[in-house]
């Protein structure tokens, strides 16, 4: 499969993830599949990043931006060739870091949101989002 | 304004570290509850004073390992990293966080006397609260904004359960499931804007879309638009979140919806003034924006003027006040300028500053009926309209001060929310926006009304004889209503010493 294809695919597959997070969040009554579904739809974006950081204008494939040992054997001489080969090839490390960020938080989240359904599960002894989440009183 | 006094730039990341240790701190402590206040205390007196020290700056900043990480590879061969977070501190950021910090600091201290035990987890969360609102405000980079922002989220939710009730749990539930929705879709908009301009510095997107006007129409800025709008409106409680967003205010401890809604603000104009220069070439862009603001308002009047709760007819009271801050942001467009000649576009951002100073002075304002609303739950511990009564004769001086910031949110004259409202107004008449000038009107009638009806039934309906008895209110809680009183007052008589500075910032934001 080409890069391109990948990469096309990599995209579907993240908007894939999107939606079905998002019906999930908001049309599924247990709540446990709710945060299923705040899961894919994490990962679903964490996929976009990774995927907009591929570089097709690198003949044979971009490199993974990571500095290898060879790297740093070399002489001084050729590891200046070596920085400008490694800019040119290596693919857009950016949105990595930010998916690595957006894991901490999503991580961080979903502990959150599993406690207080823990919680709400001691008070109700139900996951039902209609029957948990549809009995606050509204005054007024 | 007066210039601050030292030139103290490097001072600006103290507005979001100083929180974040001290929160980290109290967390620590938990129980220990004497030294928590003291704690927390300390770090509001320094929030308060810090915009003071603080210059501001027509540029942003970089900070954390500035200038530069040499990472000396072998000798001879280095690699420069420049690590670290731009942050933009113009004279809009100070003005900001000058109410907002002080509000905040006088809602802490209520925190003190509504609660005997303060827990170092509340305080924990509130200064988490407070220092991802402050982030929010100064960051120039749209990735660290998302940061905070999913921050503030999960530590608004927190302070919201912590009262441990079954609704107060739902609620903060709710808000997360709704904050999870929101924060992937600011994500994947941010990504979007990635993916088109290869960066993500604000500024420097703002150069690359005023530049490269050729690149800016391709479909896939247009969904970033759209997403950022969307968390844009979560973030301010404006429609489709302005059910969740009251709940929320009004779920909370009294005292803790006055820091939930001054975040709200403070939100709703960091993140509306990043949308705003980023796609400022748009006329989509502020014509969501006016839309949406324009249903906030309305839902918000129509709600305040039905609730019989007098916590929940502040908290929508908040959203039709976040609708009316989100009009005026959405005033920032080439606005047409009629003379003898027809229309002449010019560029312009007027009107967005009347919006952020009614921002300004809405922090003020309903952060003092939500610290009224601390004073009747903690004598009554609740605030059902229906059954509270009598309070003029139990206790003038409370009566005056809630009825002044009542008569300030709904724009009455001398008080600070007139000057911002009634130049709002002026503005969109002035400018072709009449029909959002006509309904700016209707929703402050609105306003009035349900807040006229709120204050003869708590405080003018007479009650029994055995509630008749004098009630003393603690000293801070008198203090925090004075405060607000006097600000109130102050900026209704001063407008410019608010209204300049908010100017100067957005000057040097959008350029001249």
């Amino acid at each position: 499969m080409s890069l391109l294809n990948i990469q096309v695919a990599s995209f579907i597959g993240s908007v894939s993830l999107i939606l079905i997070g998002l019906v999930a969040i908001l049309f599924i009554d247990n709540l446990i599949k709710k945060v299923l579904g705040m899961m894919f739809l994490t990962d679903g974006v964490n996929l976009f990043l990774v995927t907009l950081g591929y570089r097709l204008d690198v003949p044979g494939g971009a490199i993974v931006p990571i500095f290898t040992e060879a790297f740093y054997r070399a002489e001084n001489a050729s590891m200046q060739v070596a920085a400008t080969d490694f800019a040119g090839k290596a693919s857009f490390c950016l949105p990595y870091a930010l998916v690595l960020t957006n894991i901490v938080i999503g991580a961080a989240t979903t502990a959150v949101v599993l406690g207080l359904i823990i919680k709400l599960y001691q008070k109700h002894r139900s996951l039902n989002a209609s029957e948990v989440l549809g009995e606050v009183v509204e005054h007024g | 304004m007066a210039s601050p006094l030292f030139s103290t730039k490097e001072l600006v990341p103290l507005f979001v570290v100083i929180p974040i240790l001290a929160a980290v701190l109290s967390n620590f402590l938990y129980k220990r509850s004497r030294a928590v206040k003291v704690l927390a205390g300390c770090v509001m007196l320094v929030l308060v004073l810090l915009p003071f020290f603080t210059s501001f700056q027509s540029n942003y900043y970089v900070y954390g390992a500035h200038p530069q990480v040499n990472y000396v590879l072998k000798e001879g061969v280095a690699m420069a990293f420049n690590l670290g977070i731009a942050y933009q501190y113009t004279q809009l950021q100070m003005v900001l966080l000058m109410a907002f910090t002080l509000m905040s600091a006088l809602s802490v201290g209520v925190a003190f006397v509504m609660h005997d035990r303060v827990s170092g987890v509340y305080i924990f969360l509130i200064l988490m609260a407070i220092s991802s609102a402050c982030a929010v405000c100064l960051v120039d980079d749209v990735f660290n904004m998302f940061v905070f922002f999913e921050i503030c989220t999960v530590a608004q939710a927190g302070i919201v359960a912590w009262l441990s009730e079954g609704d107060a749990f739902r609620t903060s539930l709710k808000y997360m499931l709704l904050g999870s929705v929101a924060g992937g879709m600011l994500l994947l908009g941010i990504a979007f804007l990635l993916g088109s301009t290869g960066v993500l510095n604000v500024s420097d997107m703002f150069e690359y879309f005023s530049t490269t006007a050729t690149r800016r129409d391709a479909p896939i800025v247009f969904m970033g638009l759209a997403l950022l709008i969307f968390a844009w409106c979560y973030g301010g409680g404006l429609p489709p979140f302005h059910t969740i967003k009251s709940e929320l205010y009004s779920r909370a401890s009294a005292e803790a919806g006055a820091v939930l809604q001054a975040i709200s603000k403070v939100l709703l104009i960091s993140v509306g003034v990043i949308v705003a220069r980023l796609f400022f070439w748009q006329d989509v862009t502020w014509q969501s924006m006016m839309i949406l603001s324009t249903f906030g308002m309305m839902i918000g009047g129509a709600m305040a003027m039905v609730q019989n709760d007098y916590r929940r007819l502040i908290a929508y009271v908040a959203v039709n006040q976040a609708g009316i801050v989100g009009i005026g942001l959405s005033f920032f467009r080439r606005l047409p300028q009629y003379g003898t000649m027809g229309p002449l576009y010019l560029w312009g951002h007027e009107g967005m500053a009347y919006g952020i100073f009614h921002g300004f002075n809405e922090i003020i304002v309903t952060s003092a009926l939500f610290i009224s609303a601390a004073v009747l739950l903690r004598t009554f511990g609740h605030t059902d309209m229906t059954k509270l009564c009598g309070m003029l004769q139990r206790n003038k001086e409370f009566a005056l001060l809630t009825l002044i910031s009542m008569l300030a949110v709904s724009g009455m004259p001398p008080l600070n929310c007139f000057q911002s409202e009634w130049r709002l107004i002026q503005f969109a008449f002035s400018h072709g926006f009449t029909t959002i000038g006509l309904l700016m009107v209707v929703s402050t009638v609105m306003v009035f009304y349900a807040l006229a009806k709120a204050f003869v039934l708590v405080f003018l309906r007479p009650g029994p004889a055995e509630q008749a008895k004098p009630l003393q209110i603690p000293f801070a809680m008198t203090l925090a209503l004075m405060v607000a009183v006097v600000l109130e007052v102050f900026f209704g008589l001063f407008p410019d010493v608010a209204l300049d500075p908010i100017s100067a910032g957005l000057t040097a934001l959008f350029g001249g």
